[in-house]
């Protein structure tokens, strides 16, 4: 099947034609989730954060300008989407939260990913984004809304934290 | 733990989830059901319009209901100036308050987007 560019689907969405809206859909869903599921550790709740995303990006795309790349733009939603959702149930929040109600498959490194999960969601946060989501440093600025040097600064800062993290756990 | 090791140790985050086809399916039959918000713009097009006229409605005063010719020296540019207000009418005056409200709109505006562009400047890693 021929491949159709995110701005040239994007215009036929803007133009009324809903089922173009299903490539985007096909094309990031899996990045959307998989953001999810290591943000908040629950597959059950990922699929219905995904499905929020998407339908607020779709009633949203009017306000979507030409010319920019659509992945920051939707990952801005996801984010913001993620902290509500985060602020709603604070245990996620809590640094000492349970690993036995972390509803994920093993992940490769799963004593990486504890850590991950114990370190504040603003931290694990910029770590996905960029580990997990191969955004670039100025993509993540557009999703973060923050400069690219400060993106640097605070990707910096996380990873010492994890590493911390690792190391606790590690030696306990 | 060296940070090579622990740099290796964070791509293996890279793995993926899939998204099951059912949840897909149920994001398009929503989707399907639902409007795009096209009021926004409409909206604030509309607000513009509408303060635009208020504006120059309460702003009855322009300066030739005024005289202050006893104040100034016409020899000097400020005065000519006042003087050149003060002999408008009224279609020239609102013509005079537009320009400006479009001034300050344009001058505003220009300043988001070169604020912007200097905040999100930066090359790819």
């Amino acid at each position: 099947m021929k491949y159709i560019e995110d701005k040239e689907v994007i215009k036929r969405v803007k133009n009324g034609d809903k089922e173009a809206f299903g490539i985007l859909v096909e094309r990031y869903g899996d990045k959307v989730f998989t953001y999810f599921v290591k943000l908040i550790g629950d597959k059950e709740e990922a699929e219905d954060l995904t499905s929020e995303v998407f339908l607020k990006a779709f009633k949203k795309i009017e306000t979507f300008k030409d010319g920019r790349d659509f992945l920051p733009w939707l990952f801005r939603i996801a984010r913001n989407e993620g902290i509500n959702h985060m602020s709603r149930n604070k245990k996620l929040t809590d640094l000492n939260l349970n690993i036995s109600s972390i509803n994920v498959e093993f992940e490769r490194d799963f004593a990486l990913y504890e850590a991950l999960l114990s370190i504040p969601p603003k931290d694990r946060d910029i770590i996905l984004l960029f580990y997990t989501e191969n955004l670039s440093y100025k993509e993540i600025s557009e999703v973060l809304g923050i400069p690219v040097n400060l993106v640097k600064v605070r990707l910096h800062r996380a990873k010492k934290k994890l590493k911390e993290a690792l190391e606790v756990r590690n030696e306990g | 733990m060296k940070d090579k090791e622990f740099e290796e140790r964070l791509h293996s985050l890279s793995k993926m989830y899939v998204l099951k086809r059912e949840v897909k399916e149920k994001i398009m039959s929503e989707i399907r059901k639902t409007e795009i918000h096209r009021k926004t713009s409409l909206g604030i097009v509309f607000a513009v319009l509408v303060s635009l006229i208020v504006l120059i409605i309460l702003i009855p005063s322009p300066p030739y209901l005024t005289d202050s010719s006893y104040l100034i020296d016409e020899s000097e540019f400020i005065g000519k100036f006042i003087l050149y207000l003060e002999n408008m009418d009224i279609f020239q005056w609102m013509f005079v308050q537009i320009s400006l409200y479009l001034t300050i709109a344009f001058v505003g505006l220009f300043s988001v987007v070169v604020i912007n562009k200097i905040r999100l400047k930066g090359g790819k890693r």
